[in-house]
């Protein structure tokens, strides 16, 4: 009777091991197929969600820090975050700068060019704003030796206005990118006062006068 | 040792059918189900943040007119934005395509624009209802982009019906060769185990792949991913959920055969 039960209970935990293998052997067989056919596939699909995710997480900028010798920043804000502020004191204006210009970026204030240089890397700067009420709609009033101030966390940087122009939009030649000479060029659309799509753009060009490196 | 050969490749054949129409199902309850991606919209709050995506697009374009942004006041309603959201979806599904009605938001800019230009005594240059015809033609389409989202898109609504009607008929005929193969009741209920289990397990592999890899995922703006994210999230929790089902029915069925069978081996022992 006791080897009854006994039996009984080897013969059902083996069919059942042996069925539980059968099965992970089907897992296995069916994983190793998969890869062995779409292994590349899958990668690519793994690097194209890689691709296209991306860190949400806030980054506090205090890092960013100039290299004076290569005159280069040594980490670069990340597009469409605040990096400094840029003050007109003869026009009583004051602003968020922000790398990049995209439109949700210039309706909190100031950006940044993304394809020029930064304050004290010694060439281009190119940053633009609104014509609206209580952006840049007073731009124009700026007079030659006026200062713009660009305050970051690496660095003060004070320019003084040599030359305006009214430019049209498209002539990307007169906003040239160089690393000769520090030049900030600062524009908005005209007329300020104008309605509907301006064509132009009112453009103050300003040189490095005085710089204060924060270490 | 024939049979039980044929039986095992009966099986893995099974077990991948049995795994594509699990895809096709979930995909077609989710993915290209229209109700279902209407109640993700709501869920994650589609319609008003592309309510306010549009108005803050048009205050960027109105921030350069030299207009005032309170021309742009109830300009677009929100459920304007939700109708044509909505008509859009529809259009995936229905093979239609669909054109967003702009006119009436372009009539009443160009009256409010008039209205200003009368109380102001103002006259336009001809270079000035240029910028202006401009500036409205850009209002225009970014309501339409906010809506549209690009090309128009369309999902034939028997594509899911006519594969799985494959898979589920390739199923059937499996199923009844392996009947006919074995003719034994344990045999049968083992097989159906030993299909199942993997199914289950193999399914329920994708959450812990997948799961860590698409919580980030930024495509075309933020309110778009989110959804994203939130379909992908749900369509990986079901595989889980159900793949552990899956497998624990398939883990019954291999109890129950070793017990049919452990009993025919008692008997054939001690008989």
């Amino acid at each position: 009777m006791l080897n009854k039960e006994k039996n009984k209970k080897t013969s059902f935990i083996g069919a059942t091991i042996r069925s539980l293998i059968v099965a992970f052997i089907y897992v296995f067989i069916f994983v190793g197929i998969v890869y062995f056919l779409f292994s590349s596939k899958i990668s690519m699909a793994m690097s194209i969600i890689d691709t296209i995710s991306v860190d949400t997480s806030n980054k506090i900028l205090e890092d960013v820090k100039i290299d004076l010798e290569t005159r280069n920043l040594r980490s670069y804000p990340e597009y469409g975050t605040k990096y400094g502020n840029i003050s007109l004191p003869s026009l009583g204006l004051s602003f968020d700068l922000y790398f990049g210009d995209s439109l949700p970026i210039l309706k909190n204030g100031i950006g940044h060019s993304s394809g020029s240089y930064f304050p004290g890397e010694g060439g281009s700067i190119i940053c633009m704003g609104h014509n609206y009420n209580g952006i840049l709609k007073t731009l124009p009033n700026i007079k030659l030796g006026d200062e713009i101030i660009i305050t970051t966390s690496y660095g003060i940087f004070t320019y003084k206005v040599n030359n305006t122009k009214i430019v049209y939009y498209t002539n990307t030649e007169e906003l040239p990118i160089q690393k000769e000479e520090e030049i900030l060029m600062l524009y908005t659309c005209y007329p300020t006062d104008g309605l509907g799509h301006a064509v132009d753009r009112y453009v103050v060009y300003a040189s490095l006068e005085s710089e204060q490196i924060i270490e | 040792m024939i049979k039980k050969v044929i039986t095992f490749i009966l099986n893995f054949l099974l077990i991948i059918l049995g795994i594509s129409t699990f895809i096709i199902i979930i995909i077609s309850k989710t993915v290209l189900n229209e109700e279902y991606l209407k109640s993700v919209l709501v869920t994650n709050n589609f319609y008003q943040r592309a309510y306010d995506d549009i108005k803050d697009d048009f205050e960027n374009y109105t921030m350069q007119s030299g207009l005032e942004l309170d021309i742009l006041d109830s300009l677009v309603s929100k459920e304007k934005v939700t109708n044509d959201i909505n008509k859009r979806l529809d259009s995936i599904f229905n093979l239609e395509n669909f054109e967003v009605d702009t006119n009436s938001i372009k009539e009443e800019l160009n009256s409010r624009i008039n209205n200003i230009l009368v109380e102001n005594n103002r006259v336009l240059e001809e270079s000035e209802k240029t910028s202006i015809e401009k500036y409205e033609n850009a209002i225009v389409d970014s309501y339409k982009s906010g809506i549209l989202y690009g090309k128009q898109l369309h999902i034939p609504s028997d594509l899911v019906s006519k594969y799985l009607k494959y898979t589920v008929i390739s199923m059937i005929v499996l199923i009844l060769l392996i009947i006919i193969i074995n003719r034994k009741i344990k045999t049968i209920l083992n097989s159906c185990g030993v299909i199942l289990l993997p199914i289950g397990i193999i399914i329920s592999l994708v959450k812990p792949l997948v799961l860590h890899r698409v919580q980030n995922i930024l495509m075309l703006d933020q309110k778009f991913s989110n959804c994203l994210v939130f379909v992908l999230n749900d369509i990986v929790e079901k595989c889980f959920k159900y793949g552990i089902v899956i497998a624990i029915v398939g883990m019954l069925f291999i109890i129950i055969s070793s017990i049919n069978f452990f009993q025919k081996s008692i008997e054939h022992k001690f008989n």
